[in-house]
């Protein structure tokens, strides 16, 4: 097995007694950090077969620890600026493939929209992979397979949290299974 | 017997001795599995620390990088 490591952003900065918990209920490969903002991290160095096992069970030794995470730390968002540094390409030239005004068009849209524009380098990576692969020639894989596979849990956990209590999220659940 | 401000386990006493400067500090607590923490003095950012973690050199690496996320001065 391989030791797999990742770090859950949690909903609030665990007690001493709850960090003992954790502790004792299998957090032992936790390192517990708070930032100055006062945002609490898990820092997980987590022994598993693969990355999504890993994560899986780290939530669970979290949930069963009595804490709640609210998301997995992702350096996933990305500006135009960063992807045009990534794909070795000018700011102008991936600003006109995002817009569409050149390329094959079909450029991922950007997660958000209101002043600063970011995207997920996990679907605009496979989009200049298809495209353009000269540009992803220097890029390592199994970064970037890593990093996909924590961008997708970190919205995942992100919609768990949103939806705790709430019945729908069986029914949204749906949603991933059926992708 | 270990000394008082050594860590126990000997990858992170040394990951803490390497580290050591100022704008870190090094607090023990002694309380239930936690040995201490390091403190950034700067930002008051702080990573706790087990007595007994699973994979000690696992928590050394933590350390190390706490300092270089910390290293303000640098920003």
């Amino acid at each position: 097995m391989d030791t797999h490591e990742f770090t859950f952003v949690l909903a609030s900065k665990p007690t001493g007694e709850e960090l003992d918990v954790l502790f004792e209920t299998g957090g032992s490969d936790a390192t517990p950090e708070t930032t100055g903002d006062g945002t609490s991290w898990l820092h997980f160095d987590r022994e598993a077969d693969s990355l999504a096992a890993a994560l899986v069970s780290a939530l669970g030794t979290i949930e069963h620890a009595g804490l709640q995470a609210m998301a997995v730390c992702s350096d996933d968002l990305v500006s135009l600026r960063e992807i045009a540094k990534r794909t070795g390409r000018s700011y102008e030239s991936v600003r006109l493939l995002a817009a569409g005004k050149r390329g094959p068009g079909g450029f991922p849209a950007p997660l958000s929209t209101d002043g600063w524009t970011l995207y997920s380098w996990a679907q605009v990576r496979p989009w200049f992979a298809r495209h353009y692969p000269t540009s992803m020639q220097d890029r390592d894989e199994l970064t970037f397979e890593h990093d996909r596979v924590i961008a997708a849990a970190d919205h995942l956990v992100r919609a768990r949290a949103i939806l705790r209590g709430d019945d729908t999220a069986t029914q949204l659940a749906k949603l991933l299974a059926v992708a | 017997m270990v000394s008082k401000g050594r860590h126990p386990k000997k990858p992170i006493a040394d990951a803490l001795a390497d580290v050591a400067r100022d704008g870190l500090d090094v607090l023990e607590v002694h309380r239930g599995h936690r040995w201490g923490m390091l403190v950034c003095t700067v930002c008051g950012a702080d990573l706790a620390l087990w007595s007994s973690p699973r994979v000690p050199e696992d928590t050394a690496k933590r350390v190390r990088r706490f300092d270089v996320r910390h290293r303000h001065e640098e920003e």
